[in-house]
């Protein structure tokens, strides 16, 4: 990831990629609005969270996978 | 031997199908991580943190953007200041955890890593932004986006520990 590339390899290249990285981000950051609103909106919603712990650890496991395997080799 | 290691591993940021299968799955855990989060503060402070999240983060790639000063060369993270900084604030955080317990140095903990996740924004943005010292490949637009959302999350969950109102259930 952290690699020097000539600066001067191609502007429109960099600025669809810039584009790319924040149309991305952006879907990310509207998927965990819609959580945290789901969940001021939707009492039920809210009171399951709080009654089943376990699903927090789950999320906390899946993303802690998901992050390192985003940043891993894949053996083919 | 370079050759051949591309053949046989490939990076699963790059490999198409998987890559967005990752990201999905990692997006859908962090966000229901922050769901649970914020489902124990009032909703105005959320919303009050969200605020403070989205103005700090513009301001930020505004200033990354404009600046001559190239934070993509790891002067502040590697050998510097940084590293020795978060080591010690973890070491006082775990201190504080276990037998100090004040509030006030939990608050001052949680406002030095608000401090850090806004110099990693600075960087993750002029990464991505390219042009500078170092940056992000072109193929790596799944690293960059997560890098950089990563970044976002954790800012507005140290503002949320920092402004965020407790429910009163």
């Amino acid at each position: 990831m952290y690699h020097y590339e000539e600066p001067s390899l191609s502007q429109s290249a960099r600025q669809n990629f810039v584009k790319k990285v924040y149309a991305i981000i952006s879907m990310q950051l509207s998927v965990t609005i819609a959580f945290v609103w789901l969940n001021f909106y939707f009492k039920s919603f809210a009171r399951f969270q709080r009654d089943n712990t376990w699903t927090f650890w789950l999320a906390f496991i899946g993303s802690l996978i998901s992050l390192v395997s985003l940043c891993t080799y894949l053996v083919t | 031997m370079y050759l051949f290691s591309n053949l046989v591993f490939g990076k699963i940021s790059r490999s198409t199908p998987i890559n967005y299968v990752m990201i999905s799955v990692f997006t859908l855990c962090e966000s229901y991580l922050v769901s649970f989060l914020c489902s124990m503060y009032t909703a105005s402070s959320v919303l009050l943190s969200a605020s403070a999240t989205l103005a700090a983060t513009i301001g930020l790639t505004y200033y990354a953007m404009t600046t001559k000063e190239d934070f993509t060369t790891f002067r502040f993270i590697g050998k510097g200041i940084i590293s020795s900084v978060i080591w010690i604030a973890l070491t006082v955080s775990l201190i504080n955890l276990f037998f100090i317990r004040s509030s006030i140095i939990t608050m001052g903990i949680a406002a030095l890593f608000a401090v850090i996740y806004s110099v990693y924004i600075l960087i993750d943005t002029q990464m991505i932004l390219g042009g500078r010292h170092n940056q992000v490949q072109l193929d790596d637009y799944i690293l960059g986006a997560t890098v950089l959302y990563v970044d976002i999350i954790s800012l507005f969950l140290k503002l949320l520990q920092l402004l965020g109102k407790k429910k009163d259930d």
